[in-house]
């Protein structure tokens, strides 16, 4: 059986390099299309975007990315704990944020442009657009919390109550779900990060608005380049956040008994 | 009926599942204190809901458990002031603690409260006013509880069900899943534990043996009713001794022709 350390390098290895493995060969396949750069050349532009100017753009979508991530876990986390707090709170606001959620983020980031300024509907709409997720995510995984019946009657029984009942019973034993809530956002916030960027502007830098600007010079090989990049930096983040989950809830990771 | 004289009196206890199934049916009996009533029974015949019934009615829960009929009178020394033990006793550890912390309280104020601290030091006592076997717990004392095996994680919950020496103990089968030789220490513990303290017990067993040797009386459950009553006639020095006792056997034989009856 595998080992999980050569599973991860196994996962990494092929995740990595399956899309160059695609491209070169349809590459091969189609040598004289127009579309296709030699991956040669690929691969040099990608030296170019990490030395270059084009560097701003990536740093510029990264701070973006994490730092809508970073607000919007706590926004979904704080607003769905305190949604959760009363049963009937949550059951009267659940339809609320269900719609907020199910709506495509850029058909309410015209909502924002006309609320806040150009250069902040990027964020913004990412942020809500995420942080209704988590808020849901939060609120299933109180829920799950609150159905550990066995914890929390012997919790009772030695006396927790208030803030330490939620600290060391419900919250822990909401953690796994709400981290799946985050797995889920670290990706998708990068997704709504870089189409935002490219579909609203506002913004000089950023991978959503560097791609466009390459497509319309025909600087292909770059564009080619960009996407993988974009592609390892979501990729990258989650299987980080994977190997970091696991190490924040052992327990589940262990196994077997939960 | 007095409450000075019992800790808990139930009255004609009858209780429906929601989806209409009758699972307790007229259930009257008496816990005295200082005593220890157990309950033998077949799977489904409504032990562990009846523990649960008066866990919920003890800590003043307002569940489902608390939609019966008939009358259940907890003395008021009682209330909130119980150890429990569950059947799925795995999934009441908190397993992101060590097991120092499942077993130290969780409110630093209340009566008989036990600090993370003070976990070595209650063990070491319990071991000698009790003859506690607490070798093997402190053993684990720093390890975290996902990471013991099934026996070792009943034993703990067993721990913390006792270490705070509540006023009623609800433990609902506490030894299945540990090893004999083990098992048998925490049996003769308790034992101890019950003479020497205040304390009231209702253990739910499925091991008759275990049940007769440490019971005042032993209830045998029937698809929701109580359909047999064996009063303990006699004391034995240790489990051993009780098994070589002809009037023992006897006893022994009763509850299981009774169980086997109900079956």
């Amino acid at each position: 059986m595998p080992r999980r350390r050569e599973l991860i390098s196994y996962h990494l290895l092929f995740g990595l390099s399956s899309p160059v493995i695609v491209y070169c060969l349809l590459y091969w396949i189609l040598p004289d299309s127009l579309l296709l750069k030699n991956p040669l050349d690929v691969l040099f532009s990608l030296r170019t975007l990490v030395r270059g100017d084009s560097s701003f753009h990536i740093i510029a979508t990264l701070t973006r990315w994490l730092s809508c991530l970073t607000a919007a876990v706590l926004l979904g986390v704080i607003a769905g704990t305190l949604a959760r707090v009363n049963r009937h709170i949550w059951l009267v606001l659940r339809p609320a944020v269900d719609f907020l959620r199910s709506t495509p983020a850029v058909t309410y980031a015209a909502f924002c442009m006309i609320l806040v300024p150009l250069g902040m509907v990027v964020p913004v709409t990412a942020i809500v657009a995420n942080g209704t997720i988590m808020i849901v995510y939060t609120a299933l995984a109180l829920e799950h919390g609150l159905k550990q019946e066995d914890r929390l009657l012997v919790a009772r029984c030695l006396k927790a109550r208030g803030v330490r009942l939620y600290m060391d019973v419900i919250l822990p034993g909401a953690l796994p779900v709400i981290l799946d809530g985050v797995q889920v956002i670290v990706s998708l916030s990068l997704i709504y990060t870089i189409m935002l960027e490219a579909v609203i502007g506002g913004s000089r830098y950023g991978i959503g608005v560097l791609v466009f600007e390459l497509k319309s010079a025909l600087r292909l090989s770059e564009m080619y380049a960009l996407i993988y990049v974009s592609g390892v930096l979501g990729f990258a983040a989650n299987v980080t956040f994977s190997q970091l989950r696991s190490r924040l809830h052992p327990w589940v990771e262990e196994g077997n008994h939960e | 009926m007095n409450l000075t004289d019992t800790v808990l009196a139930v009255r004609d206890l009858s209780f429906h599942r929601p989806e209409g199934r009758l699972v307790l049916d007229q259930v009257t009996l008496d816990v005295f204190p200082n005593s220890l009533l157990a309950i033998v029974g077949h799977n489904g015949s409504g032990k562990t809901t009846l523990l649960r019934i008066i866990l919920d009615t003890c800590l003043g829960l307002n569940t489902l458990y608390r939609q019966y009929t008939g009358r259940l009178t907890v003395a008021p020394r009682s209330l909130g002031d119980v150890g429990y033990l569950p059947q799925r006793y795995s999934e009441s550890l908190l397993p992101w603690f060590t097991v120092r912390r499942n077993l130290s309280t969780m409110s630093n104020s209340a009566d008989r409260s036990i600090r993370q601290s003070e976990v070595d030091a209650v063990l070491h006592r319990f071991h000698v006013d009790f003859s506690f076997p607490s070798a093997r717990i402190a053993a684990l004392a720093s390890r975290p509880a996902y990471m013991l095996s099934a026996g070792e994680k009943q034993a703990i919950a067993f721990t913390r069900a006792v270490l705070p020496a509540p006023g009623l103990l609800l433990l609902d089968e506490p030894f299945s899943t540990i090893d004999r030789t083990y098992g048998n220490l925490l049996v003769e513990f308790l034992r101890l534990f019950q003479s020497r303290t205040a304390c009231t017990t209702l253990l739910v067993s499925h091991d008759v043996v275990e049940a007769a040797y440490l019971s005042d009386e032993t209830l045998v459950m029937q698809c929701g009713r109580l359909v047999g009553r064996f009063p303990c006639q006699s004391k034995y020095a240790s489990k051993a001794e009780a098994l070589t006792n002809p009037a023992f056997l006897a006893h022994v034989s009763e509850i299981t022709r009774c169980l086997a009856g109900a079956n």
